[in-house]
Parts: C-alpha cells; sequence; structure tokens
C-alpha cells in the first residue's frame, strides 16, 4: 500500500492483471505518484493494469495526465490501462473529458480482468 | 464573509488555502456536486497559476479571494504572470488532442463552473458556481 496526500494506492495480482485500487483522491500533489506507480506497471511486455475506482472521490486534470502517459507507455508493451468502476462524479469527468473513447471503462473489477 | 488569501508559488500552500475553502463550501451545504466542480475549478485555477502563472517562481505569489455563501461560491485567482490569451488554448477534447496529458484545465473550468471570466492580462480568473 502507498500513500501521498489524499491518495492510498494498493496494487494486487490478479493473473496476469496488476489491479490499482485507488482511494481517496487525486489532485495536483498526487498525481506524479501516481504516474510514477503506473509507469512501473506499464512498462512490461502485456501488460494489463486495471484501475479500480470505486472509492476514488476525486480527480483533477494531472491526475487524468497521468493516466494517459500509463497508456501511451502500455502501448509500445502491447499493453492496457482500463478502469473499473467509477464513481459518478469520476465518470462524468472521462465523459466531458472525451477519455471514455480512450479508455475502456468497466462496472466491476471482474469484468474488467475479463476485458468484456 | 469574503476571504483573501496570498500563498507561495507551492503546491502545498496552495492544498492548505483550498482546504479552508472546502470548508467554507461545505459549511454551506453544497451538494456533492457542486462541491466537486467547485474543488475541481480551484484546483486547476491554483494549478495554472502556479505551473503556468508565476512557473513556479517562489518570488511570485498566488492570491485566492473567495466568497461563499448558501446561494453562490464567488472564487478569484490572480497571479503574478505575464498572463495569456485563453482563447488560444486548444480544445482537449478534439480527437487530435486526446492523447495529450495537458491542457485540460481551462476547459474544465468553464465545462464545471456557471460564470468563468479572465481579466484583459490574462493573469486573473474569476468563477462563479450556484448551489443548485
Amino acid at each position: 500500500m502507498q500513500s501521498s496526500g489524499e491518495l492510498v494506492m494498493d496494487v494486487s495480482r490478479r493473473g496476469p492483471a496488476s489491479v490499482v485500487r485507488l482511494v481517496g483522491a487525486v489532485g495536483m500533489a498526487e498525481a506524479s505518484t501516481l504516474s510514477r506507480q503506473l509507469d512501473e506497471l506499464v512498462q512490461q511486455p502485456g501488460a494489463v493494469v486495471i484501475l479500480d475506482m470505486e472509492h476514488l472521490d476525486f480527480m483533477c486534470s494531472s491526475g487524468l495526465g497521468a493516466l494517459l502517459d500509463a497508456h501511451a507507455k502500455a502501448r509500445p508493451f502491447q499493453g492496457r490501462v482500463s478502469i473499473a468502476n467509477p464513481s459518478p462524479m469520476v465518470m462524468r469527468l472521462l465523459e466531458t473529458t472525451r477519455l471514455t473513447n480512450l479508455f475502456e471503462v468497466f462496472p466491476n473489477v471482474e469484468e474488467a480482468l475479463e476485458g468484456k | 464573509m469574503p476571504t483573501n488569501v496570498v500563498i507561495p508559488s507551492d503546491l502545498a500552500a496552495a492544498h492548505e488555502a483550498e482546504v479552508a475553502l472546502l470548508a467554507d463550501v461545505a459549511g454551506c451545504n453544497y451538494s456533492e456536486a457542486s462541491t466537486f466542480a467547485i474543488k475541481l475549478a480551484v484546483e486547476e485555477g491554483m494549478n495554472n497559476a502556479i505551473k503556468h502563472g508565476n512557473r513556479f517562481d517562489a518570488r511570485k505569489t498566488v492570491e485566492l479571494a473567495y466568497d461563499i455563501t448558501k446561494d453562490r461560491a464567488v472564487i478569484t485567482i490572480t497571479d503574478q504572470g505575464v498572463g495569456f490569451n485563453p482563447s488560444t488554448v486548444p480544445d482537449p477534447t478534439v480527437d487530435e488532442n486526446l492523447e495529450k496529458p495537458t491542457g485540460r484545465g481551462v476547459m474544465l473550468m468553464h465545462a464545471y463552473m456557471d460564470e468563468v471570466a479572465y481579466n484583459c492580462k490574462g493573469n486573473q480568473v474569476r468563477m462563479v458556481k450556484r448551489n443548485t
């Protein structure tokens, strides 16, 4: 478990996938910590990273930048970054920025693991 | 009661000021959606002021002024930078900009607040959110 300001991150392995549970808020102060954590996970062949956002209350544009950075770094490794169970507020943020066009959003972690 | 705080170009100081502002918002019983909107807009505005306005210059300050009532929140953020023209900021939601990791702050402030206006120089933004 890793903590940075208002954010707590917990990474667990689920078969070939890494599930990153995000709890709290990703403001500008926490975004760089999130980015470093995701860097380690996505830069591996075929990396599958699922961001469990059930308990994420807030994210700013710097946090979205961390997700986009991870998305770009995963691509050369044929990996993917997905989002599971975002709160209505975070979902609206993803829709407003049209990032739902880039990231697959699943209703829960289990469905994200199955990729369907 | 109107509040005016001046902070250094420092993310920790900005966070502290934001926490105090959000305590006033909580005290006025804003909805969850309105609270999220205000937090997001202030975060983006302070980030822009420190990062793009003052360029993290420790000699420069950011002024955060706000008046939170039960009806509306009025927030003004002023930096000591050279200012910018918000109309020249590229639209981050068009396909060619979608994967860029930066450039969403101004758009989000407009999307979540009821009013957003800059001064002529472009170093001050005034935002209003009505408590609905």
